[in-house]
């Protein structure tokens, strides 16, 4: 694995993703989302630290990921393209994702032995001394870094996202921007075309999660808050929920007063920028691909589909699996997965409604004999945070037992260890046996048309 | 007084013991790359076989795809000092639909010569060509080139335009606004940053060992006196001038300036697309020329 790039952020779903499954495809775990042995050896030292220094640390950490504006308009996203495709292996696949990130995919793809290649990624750029609370000031500031970004590659679309309740600690000194590719950089071209022989199939998995934003260019927006513990509305009107959170952090504010609404595009993390759509259908036409659309609006709803799928794979291939692993946001590992025989769900994020969506799963489910499960930490007592006791409770759920795996629960959501400790501490949960033969794009076609409707989850052939 | 003495004495046996050991290090190095099999393991698995030949004074490698469709073949020529090697995952994408054939030119790669052989002339170099191509059985081909590889073509289509159904020239040389060698070299060497991420150099290296260093430096002295620009106009055949828009080595302007030179010529830039376009982007260039190379196919069946 070889470090990325400038101007792709390594802490965020689609490089920690792609790195996930590039691993298994390379068939081994996802050790470090870091890729850093440094920063995990200093990772748990960090979490010895007070809280201030500890958050101060992790906003540090955040920083040097972040690019200044000048590499901004310098940014090569041909470099980063480039980067995302050297990561997997280069051989023949009998199929490829391509799209929004999301973390249930990912479990699909390792099942099945072949790549994804995400859409969206996240460039930090670094700027000094900002309110994360004032969404007008933000706003106006990003402009600037939007129009570099626009000018770096022409065919990028540029979410400015601001989320003071749950990027809180890293927006002190930076701008998230999320960058979604409009056409196919000449890496991925070439990747698919040469990856895929005639007659694979090349899925688009299409997220149709909306968010308002303020449109600032065809190609430009302002997202303010995320998906996650907050709504819409209170992001945007504020709400009792968000009184309360501004006083706990003392701020002069009742609610935030974003920049008018404008117009509803894709979310900017999770949702899918149509336009890529097109140059797939000729890509697909060209080199007599099967392309089809796997479509939904709840990135969660993939994660119920997958986890049916997974239960029939096993099954089929003579395994009861009675073992299941519940990811967080990133904290995944696929390979892992597979060889402990689990089936996996995964959770967008490390709150309440993420909570719900995975008791909802557990109340229709025979009882799993142990559930593990990992835990985000994003440094903030946010609004909507499910605490450590609600995710215990969802534990109880196991007939045998169920474990936080490599959390420290005193210290979520401040601890930022677990980055580092995850996945070994995964590992050692159950003996590591060789997964069933790979997954057939035939069965996953009649996995989702099966239990996707239920769901939300629609295939549909484009070619 | 003494002792230091003798410790100098000891540095300098160990600094000189040092530099000989490193350069027998880079001699062996040097002939073990020199030993590399002409044509690589992962193209040999996908079907891409080779031969030699007597052809004049040269014994010429070529590579060849197990298509034998029938048409025109299309024919794959390196560029500078690079060899066939550089040329095979273009071959491997074209052979989908074309009997694909790749030549080392005399000199290069497996068309090794002896050092004290001389230095080839861009119109020696499209000499061999020519034969080549009669001692393959063929009349005509469709004749793909990069870089220098393009100033060669030219020469062939000029001298010999019955040989020539087809022209595509990707990236071609010498720019003759940086004629010079320390500015190609720069030019080069920005490209290597652009293509850091599948550098081709690795491939480069085993061609100048193959090569010589002497035969390299006279290629390069003969690339620079020849002048691309002064023999296009002469070309009747349909000629795809063919460049990456981000190739430092043939800027924008310098192929419309060829362009315009050639009545019966057609511009095409790949986006993102760098100099050594066939190997680090070869499915992209294979889809670009795809069209051109059926338009001809078409026209040489009428006729």
């Amino acid at each position: 694995m070889s470090k990325p790039p400038k101007g792709i952020a390594r802490f965020d779903s689609a490089a920690a993703m792609l790195l996930a499954l590039a691993n298994a495809l390379h068939d081994r775990p996802f050790a470090s989302p870091s890729q850093s042995p440094t920063l995990d050896r200093l990772l748990p030292s960090l979490n010895r630290l007070p809280t201030g220094l500890r958050e101060w640390g992790y906003a540090l950490g955040g920083m040097a990921e972040g690019i200044t504006l000048r590499q901004a308009g310098e940014l090569d996203v041909e470099g980063i393209a480039e980067w995302m495709v050297s990561e997997y292996p280069q051989q023949d696949y009998p199929a490829a994702f391509i799209g929004s990130s999301n973390g249930a995919l990912i479990h699909l793809a390792a099942a099945m032995g072949v790549p994804w290649l995400p859409q969206t990624f996240l460039c930090p750029v670094r700027a000094a001394n900002n309110d994360p609370d004032d969404a007008q000031a933000s706003f106006e500031q990003g402009k600037e870094i939007a129009a570099a970004l626009l000018a770096a590659w022409p065919r990028l679309a540029v979410h400015h996202m601001q989320d003071p309740n749950q990027d809180r600690l890293m927006l002190d000194q930076m701008r998230y921007f999320r960058l979604k590719l409009r056409a196919l950089p000449l890496a991925f071209n070439e990747f698919l075309m040469g990856s895929l022989p005639a007659g694979s199939t090349l899925f688009i998995n299409h997220c149709t999660r909306q968010w308002p934003v303020t449109r600032t260019s065809d190609r430009s927006f302002f997202q303010f808050g995320a998906l996650g513990g907050a709504t819409e509305k209170e992001y945007l009107q504020g709400g009792p929920r968000v009184a309360e959170y501004l006083a706990r952090y003392g701020i002069d504010r009742e609610r935030w007063t974003p920049p008018a609404i404008t117009d509803h595009v894709p979310e900017a993390e999770w949702g899918l920028d149509g336009y890529l759509i097109s140059p797939l259908k000729k890509l697909a036409e060209a080199q007599g691909l099967k392309l089809m659309e796997i479509r939904y609006e709840d990135p969660e709803a993939m994660s119920y589909v997958v986890a049916e799928i997974y239960r029939d794979w096993y099954l089929a291939a003579g395994i009861l699996p009675t073992r299941l692993t519940v990811d967080s946001f990133l904290l995944m590992d696929p390979w892992c997965s597979m060889q402990q025989h689990a089936i996996p769900f995964w959770l967008v994020f490390c709150t309440e409604p993420s909570a719900a969506a995975l008791q909802r799963f557990l109340e229709k489910q025979p009882p799993f004999r142990n559930i593990d499960m990992m835990l985000f930490s994003h440094g903030t007592d946010s609004i909507g945070l499910a605490e450590i006791a609600r995710w215990q409770a969802l534990l109880a759920y196991a007939r045998e037992e169920g474990a936080l795996i490599g959390v420290d629960e005193e210290r979520f959501p401040r601890d930022f260890a677990t980055f580092a400790r995850f996945d070994s501490a995964l590992r050692e949960r159950a003996p590591l046996l060789p997964p069933p033969p790979p997954l057939s794009v035939e069965k996953v076609i009649t996995g989702i048309q099966r239990y996707g409707a239920k769901h939300g989850v629609t295939l549909t052939a484009l070619t | 007084m003494i002792q230091k003495h003798r410790r100098k004495q000891a540095a300098i046996v160990a600094g000189v013991g040092l530099g000989v050991a490193a350069t027998l290090w880079g001699m062996k190095r040097w002939q073990q790359l020199k030993q590399t099999p002409p044509v690589s393991p992962r193209s040999h698995h996908a079907g891409l076989a080779g031969y030699y030949q007597q052809i004049g004074d040269w014994r010429m490698f070529t590579r060849v795809t197990p298509n034998e469709s029938q048409g025109l073949p299309v024919v794959l020529v390196h560029g500078l000092v690079m060899s066939g090697r550089a040329m095979e995952p273009l071959a491997l994408a074209l052979s989908r639909d074309y009997h694909v054939l790749v030549p080392d030119l005399p000199g290069f790669g497996a068309s090794a010569l002896p050092a004290s052989a001389p230095v080839m002339s861009v119109d020696q170099l499209a000499d061999a060509l020519w034969l080549w191509l009669q001692h393959n059985g063929f009349q005509r081909a469709i004749w793909v080139g990069n870089s220098f590889g393009c100033q060669i073509l030219a020469a062939l289509a000029v001298k010999y335009p019955q040989a020539v159904a087809g022209l595509v020239l990707q990236g071609p040389t010498v720019d003759r606004h940086a004629r010079s060698l320390p500015r190609q070299l720069w030019r080069d060497w920005r490209n290597g940053r652009l293509e850091a991420r599948r550098p081709p150099g690795p491939l480069a290296r085993i061609d100048y060992a193959k090569a010589g260093l002497r035969r390299a430096f006279g290629t390069m002295r003969a690339m620079m006196r020849d002048h691309i620009e002064h023999r296009l106009t002469y070309i009747s055949a349909p000629t795809l001038l063919l460049r990456g828009s981000r190739d430092p080595v043939c800027p924008a302007r310098w192929l419309d300036e060829l362009a315009a030179l050639m009545p019966h010529s057609e511009t095409l830039t790949l986006r993102d697309g760098t100099h050594t376009l066939h190997y680090v982007y070869p499915w992209s260039f294979c889809s670009a020329i795809r069209p051109f190379l059926a338009r001809i196919q078409q026209e040489d069946q009428h006729e």
